[in-house]
């Protein structure tokens, strides 16, 4: 007698509590790279523009810097989007993946659109001029290989503009595959092929979630770039650069601000978008707190973003706001968990099944992860002591 | 796009440590030549392990998700604690790539040395990972009986097939490097990069063969009836590989080991393309010895495991399917060829076959008539040695039949 359940059958690896927990904290760490890959690309460009237009050397370097970050960003989106992935497939399986085949051909597209939005990105960041020597050219052509490497610290010029367009349309495209297959996964109704639908072709655009949570989203993603912006900027300053300091920091507080107020709209749209038991599942109870808690915080740091642009010592209230921001986004990512559960609450096999717990293989992840955050500290502290400012 | 995905796993892990080992002698010797072509050589390494080998990570788990839900689903949930622990090692080893790129001049020498060591090290342990991963969908051993994950993972075949993937990674990251490493100047600089990356590739090339042969000793007789068997692909194209590496020992001892100041780059590329295509063989070998299997003995290419197919041959395959548009083969039998067809054909033969395109059924069946399909389609397992057999009642059988039949193109006119 086989002591393993069958393909159809086979349980959680863990409680779901467990799960839950996990996929909440993954979430909220995987929104914050996502939302700089997202966000970045779009204030790099706007601070080119307007540092090369009003000849505001500050702002150029700042484009300077985020497209430096940007690739950065995008492999840690990419990398820590997994774990939410994981998470996602092993405890509601059968709604990620119906999703994903009824809207095949879009989600098959996020490969190549990610391959444009990294390797653009990585182009912008390490380009130079000239023909200098290097490793690369035995695989790349010279036309290629000769924009890659060091950076300039003023501006990222016209080609670099260029190819950041391409970055931020490739990584847009990405973020709305992902959006609407997330509206499809809380849309039961619309699985398999009694929806209709013409196979792999399924994009749910009529749904009335989908506008909203796209606006949502990258909002939210400008709004979360900007406030890396403030925070670099009063990291500058305190550093002793006063003029880009503070104009990165009001720079960044600007897109903070104008962005998180035009969330909350968006956030109210989406609200009213959902459908009546879902809606009603979002605004009660503990979701309903979570929710007023995750505006309540997102208000807060907005004010304090504000009140650190005029200080004269911002870092404190950059820090203050860092801390709302956090409790904003976990309260966020708990209600978009509620209303996904309310979506599918009525679905008999999403049902979680808690049998075959793998408590070996689970602590031996445990002490990996544990040892794995002691080496990025290490790795962090090894690498920050003699590094360059900029 | 599985094959690009292991050649950048390759790359990634046998690359980093040859530069961290090349880095660490370059820091001993005070070898600036040395230091400023690593410098240049980890970006290409970032690039390759980034754009490369990190977006085709996804894209895998991306095209899978589509091609192979169920394999998906369960793999997601028997392996999820291994999931999550190759994700903090690859995590890691991408971190310290990142940081070792960024650290060159910037970091004391010391540490950037650490930090590259860290590097190398989390790739080679996601490289163990990962070897456990598919020597457990080759053989899971116990597991089917006990269901503990060890059991299946530190299989038989884990040895000789973590054998096969080191040398096949110290042999790719030894050839791209070779590569870069040719022509080089100064020559003491070009003598020392192509003596240390040939010393990889040649002992890489010399393991992995090894490690091959050791494989096949010790794989499930099932296994090795699918790759050798007389419904398999025969030992030809297996030993290609094998050949393959030979090939590339031979020419790295008598060429770039013996004369490392001459080596020209096209010759180094002609070696890497050899090593590239002995790594596609060896994929090919472990994939054809696991048919039609995606977890051997437990769960099959379609979807189904041997308990499944067993339900559905008995209660029928449309009335289980939760999916499908069509519950009955009443329309086929009745003489039209539509829905029921169709649908097992999607459920059952999409995973693998097209119509008309990647092994387009509308060619295969060309010719043959409804009951010389459903004959075939009654011996699937044994056509090849690579097909689940039919899973469903006679009647869906004739009814997939039907359907094949009417996908043939009649002589001068359309279907």
């Amino acid at each position: 007698m086989s002591g393993v359940p069958g393909p159809g059958l086979f349980p959680l690896p863990a409680s779901p509590g467990v799960l839950r927990g996990l996929e909440l904290a993954m979430a909220v760490v995987a929104a914050v790279p996502a939302s700089l890959a997202l966000g970045w690309p779009v204030l790099t460009l706007v601070a080119e523009a307007v540092g090369r237009g009003g000849a505001e050397i500050s702002l150029r370097r700042l484009a300077a810097w985020l497209a430096r970050r940007t690739p950065g960003a995008v492999v840690l989106a990419i990398g820590l989007a997994f774990p939410p992935f994981l998470l996602g497939l092993a405890l509601y399986g059968e709604a990620v993946l119906s999703a994903a085949a009824q809207m095949a051909w879009l989600w098959l597209a996020v490969i190549p659109l990610l391959f444009l939005g990294v390797g653009s990105s990585f182009w912008v960041a390490l380009r130079r001029r000239g023909a200098e020597p290097s490793t690369l050219r035995p695989f790349l052509p010279d036309v290629v290989e000769s924009y890659i490497l060091a950076f300039r610290r003023r501006g990222i010029e016209r080609a670099g503009a260029a190819v950041t367009v391409l970055c931020l349309v490739s990584l847009l495209g990405v973020g709305f595959v992902l959006v609407a297959h997330g509206v499809l996964v809380a849309r039961p109704d619309l699985w398999g092929p009694v929806a209709g639908i013409p196979d792999g072709w399924g994009l749910p655009l009529r749904d009335p979630q989908l506008l909203p949570r796209l606006l949502f989203a990258l909002l939210g993603a400008l709004a979360l770039s900007g406030f890396a912006v403030a925070w670099h900027g009063a990291d500058r300053e305190a550093a002793g650069e006063a003029a880009y300091g503070r104009a990165a920091l009001r720079f960044g507080v600007v897109w903070f601000g104008a962005a998180t107020a035009l969330e909350l709209l968006a956030a109210v749209w989406l609200v009213l978008s959902l459908p009546g038991p879902v809606g009603k599942a979002a605004l009660a109870g503990g979701a309903g707190s979570l929710l007023w808690t995750a505006l309540g915080a997102a208000v807060a740091a907005v004010t304090l973003a504000v009140v650190a642009a005029a200080a004269e010592e911002p870092r404190q209230y950059v820090l203050g706001a860092a801390v709302a921001v956090a409790v904003s986004l976990i309260a966020e990512t708990a209600v978009r968990q509620r209303i996904r559960d309310a979506a599918l609450a009525g679905i008999p096999d999403i049902a979680l099944r808690a049998g075959m717990l793998q408590p070996g293989s689970m602590m031996l992840f445990i002490v990996v992860s544990v040892l794995g955050a002691g080496l990025v500290a290490y790795l962090l502290w090894a690498t920050s002591g003699s590094r360059r400012a900029f | 796009m599985g094959y690009l995905f292991a050649v950048a796993c390759y790359f990634t892990v046998g690359a980093s440590l040859l530069m961290v080992v090349l880095e660490h002698r370059a820091q001993r010797e005070g070898n600036q030549f040395l230091l400023s072509f690593l410098q240049d050589w980890s970006r290409f390494i970032l690039l390759m392990t980034t754009v490369l080998g990190l977006v085709l990570a996804a894209g895998a788990w991306l095209v899978a998700a589509v091609t192979e839900p169920a394999a998906v689903f369960v793999l997601t949930r028997v392996l999820f604690w291994v999931w999550g622990i190759l994700w903090v090692l690859a995590g890691l080893a991408l971190c310290s790539g990142l940081l070792h790129y960024s650290g060159w001049g910037a970091v004391a020498p010391g540490h950037h040395l650490v930090v590259g060591w860290v590097m190398a090290g989390c790739a080679w342990g996601s490289l163990f990972v990962v070897n456990g991963i598919l020597a457990f969908l080759l053989d899971p051993g116990a597991w089917l009986e006990t269901g503990r994950l060890l059991d299946g993972f530190f299989n038989a075949t884990f040895n000789p097939s973590l054998l096969v993937h080191a040398g096949l990674a110290l042999g790719i990251g030894g050839l791209f490097t070779l590569v870069a490493g040719a022509e080089t100047d100064p020559p003491r600089l070009r003598s020392v990069l192509v003596r240390t990356a040939s010393w990889f590739a040649l002992a890489g090339f010399t393991l992995a063969p090894v490690g091959e042969a050791w494989q096949v000793a010790v794989m499930p007789p099932a296994a090795r009836e699918a790759l050798f068997g007389p419904s398999g692909h025969g030992p030809g194209v297996f030993a290609i590989g094998p050949a393959l590496a030979i090939l590339i020992v031979a020419f790295l001892a008598t060429g770039p080991l013996v004369r490392t100041a001459v080596t020209p780059r096209p010759l180094a590329f002609l070696l890497l393309l050899l090593g590239l295509a002995a790594a596609g063989v060896s994929g090919w070998s472990r994939e054809a010895a696991r048919a039609p299997w995606v977890i051997s003995g437990y769960l099959q290419v379609n979807g189904l495991g041997p308990r499944e197919a067993n339900a559905a041959r008995v209660e029928g395959f449309l009335r289980r399917a939760r999916y499908a548009r069509s519950r009955t083969t009443a329309n086929a039998a009745a003489g039209e060829p539509a829905s029921a067809g169709q649908e097992l054909f999607r459920f059952q033969c999409g995973c693998c076959h097209t119509t008309t395109g990647v092994r387009g059924l509308r060619r295969i069946v060309q010719g043959w008539d409804v009951e010389t399909i459903d004959h075939q389609l009654g011996r699937l397992e044994k056509l090849r040695g690579v097909m689940p057999a039919f899973a469903g009642t006679d009647a869906e059988r004739r009814a997939l039949a039907r359907w094949l039949a009417s996908l043939a193109v009649p002589k001068g006119g359309k279907p």
